[in-house]
């Protein structure tokens, strides 16, 4: 059995709240994805921000429910067997403000372990071990309005592992995060799967995190699944096509939707001026590439032949960074 | 087995919600003052309409001359049945503004668990309100209140609860529905303040308002409460009787009317879905 099996499953959103004589436009955030989640693998959906991530975690976790199409985790259907999906997953959703602020890192443990159905006689070793866990047992009765990003979000995954989840949804986890913070982070989610066997379902927009982390990726945009692949096998699809980088000063970056090269803004230094291009351009077109890029009125810093990762992946397939 | 969890998250709903009433704890010394200037001011209005406390047109339609004592029992029952309202609107409301409501639905706590925990702590917080309220208000304000009438009462309490909790569920429902409840949750409360017959007897409102006023549960509770603390059960039947009949209906229509906004909810992502 697969931990979670995704067939055809979409969903529609009203522009406007449906109401008698009103006339609703409806609009497809997610468009007939399928996909399945092996047993203990570490599973992204990786896609800019309105691509649908968000709206397929809600739809899995029983949050929202699909215009269309099926899906089951652990074997239960989502729209029939809500409740008992809900008792063997848990959840750790986008935004800082999902925890109780008035409350401390113990309560909100305690008050989400009461709720998840933890027994009584394990909650007090639960709690302590889980705080231990992600390094905030020391703070465990301080105000989370109190804790840093960094810390509100470890104290997430801690509630998101309260009922030994088989299952753990995790939206853009590390978001907003410092350097620090967000390596602890996707430090923690591999051990989760590596040591603790769990079956992790992660979204992001962070090309690094998804090829750092994840067993297999799916690449989503405009409610389309476009590829999906091990991070090995998403990357021979742009295998002896060369990634170039090319920094450039000055460069009005509405032009580069007229060149006819897929071609993605990778850096931006708003201080010096200077713009970061990366895609895939063949050595004879290089020249016609820095001759066009001259007449637009910039200034070519560098030029660099770079070995092709899944960024390339994605400015290929989308033709976006 | 089940019960007992659910009954476990259940407490831990109303603890989290006691808890957080707690960290604001100047809301406890602004609900106690509530009761006082309520109280205050129908003295005030009592004696400024008749010129004394006691009235004989008041004594003619409900069979209390005493303002003070009619507005006493009025404000209970409309402050306990507020609690309900309140409890189911705002535990949307409040866990929504602060971004909480999308964990809470995404456990596996039924949702009438989440809404009836955090309704506990209001009943809580009512029962101690009270317990403040009447031994003061007898004391400062010279209120007659029979505590065997008053105990006779409660049942009829009950009862009405039934409908005011469906009304809640209702208004519950409708929140979980509209793009901004604020207003809603306003003009609601502020209608049903106006027509719980708390303040004056309903009889007295133009004929549409008091087919509004009875079609919703407070006044026929307050109506029912008072006519069973002064005369007993026997001569309040009639009020009795409406009161079963429109609690159950409104019951059962709050279930259903909760169990479809739910779902729309689910289907059109609306708040937190």
């Amino acid at each position: 059995m697969k931990a979670i099996e995704v067939r055809e499953l979409r969903k529609s959103y009203p522009k406007k709240i449906p109401l008698p004589f009103r006339k609703v436009q409806w609009v497809e955030a997610v468009r007939g994805i399928s996909f399945e989640v092996r047993r203990g693998e570490l599973f992204g959906l990786l896609g800019p921000n309105g691509a649908g991530k968000t709206t397929t975690i809600k739809m899995l976790t029983t949050l929202l429910e699909p215009s269309g199409g099926t899906a089951a985790v652990l074997g239960h259907d989502i729209r029939r067997d809500a409740r008992e999906i809900r008792k063997r997953i848990n959840l750790v959703a986008e935004g800082e403000r999902t925890l109780y602020w008035r409350l401390s890192a113990y309560e909100n443990l305690k008050y989400f372990a009461r709720i998840y159905y933890v027994p009584k006689s394990e909650e007090k070793e639960r709690i302590e071990g889980l705080l231990k866990l992600v390094g905030l047992w020391e703070r465990r009765d301080d105000l989370i309005m109190n804790y840093s990003r960094g810390m509100k979000q470890r104290l997430a995954i801690a509630k998101a592992l309260i009922n030994d989840p088989e299952v753990l949804f995790l939206d853009e986890p590390t978001l907003g995060l410092d350097v620090q913070s967000a390596l602890f982070v996707r430090e923690f989610i591999r051990k989760l799967v590596d040591e603790q066997k769990k079956t992790v379902l992660l979204t992001t927009h962070y090309l690094g995190e998804a090829e750092e982390l994840c067993d297999r990726i799916a690449i989503i945009d405009h409610g389309r699944i476009i590829a999906l692949d091990t991070p090995e096998g998403l990357k021979r699809l742009v295998k002896g096509e060369d990634a170039v980088e090319i920094k450039v000063r000055d460069f009005p970056a509405e032009k580069l939707e007229k060149f006819p090269w897929k071609l993605a803004v990778v850096k931006e230094n708003t201080e010096r001026g200077t713009v970061t291009l990366r895609g895939q351009v063949d050595e004879d077109d290089l020249p016609k590439v820095v001759e066009l890029l001259v007449k637009s009125g910039s200034r070519i810093l560098s030029v660099e032949q770079k070995e092709p990762t899944l960024e390339d992946v994605f400015i290929k397939l989308t033709g976006r960074d | 087995m089940v019960v007992t969890e659910e009954l476990r998250a259940l407490y831990g709903v109303a603890v989290k919600s006691w808890r957080i009433f707690l960290s604001y704890r100047l809301w406890m010394i602004s609900d106690i003052m509530l009761g006082f200037f309520f109280v205050g001011q129908a003295l005030l209005i009592g004696i400024g309409l008749t010129g004394q406390r006691n009235s004989p047109s008041l004594q003619r339609i409900t069979g209390y001359s005493d303002y003070l004592t009619f507005a006493v029992l009025g404000f209970m029952v409309l402050g306990f049945g507020l609690t309900f309202l309140s409890g189911f609107v705002w535990s949307v409301v409040d866990e929504l503004y602060a971004g909480t409501l999308e964990y809470s639905f995404a456990s596996p706590m039924r949702r009438i668990t989440f809404f009836l925990g955090n309704v506990l702590v209001r009943i809580l917080l009512s029962f101690l309100y009270m317990a403040v309220y009447v031994p003061l208000f007898i004391l400062i304000f010279g209120v007659h209140i029979n505590p065997l009438g008053f105990l006779r009462g409660l049942p009829v309490l009950l009862i009405g609860t039934v409908g005011m909790i469906g009304l809640g569920m209702t208004a519950a429902g409708i929140v979980l529905y509209l793009k901004d409840p604020g207003p809603f949750i306003n003009i609601l409360e502020m209608l049903v303040f106006a027509l719980s017959g708390a303040m004056y007897p309903v009889s007295i409102l133009p004929k549409p308002l008091q087919l509004l006023a009875n079609a919703m549960p407070y006044a026929p509770t307050s109506e029912a409460v008072r006519k069973v603390v002064a005369f007993g059960y026997s001569n309040a039947l009639g009020e009795i009787g409406y009161l079963i009949l429109i609690s159950l209906v409104y019951s059962i229509s709050g279930y259903l009317a909760y169990r479809w906004s739910e779902r729309q909810a689910r289907i059109l992502g609306l708040k937190s879905y």
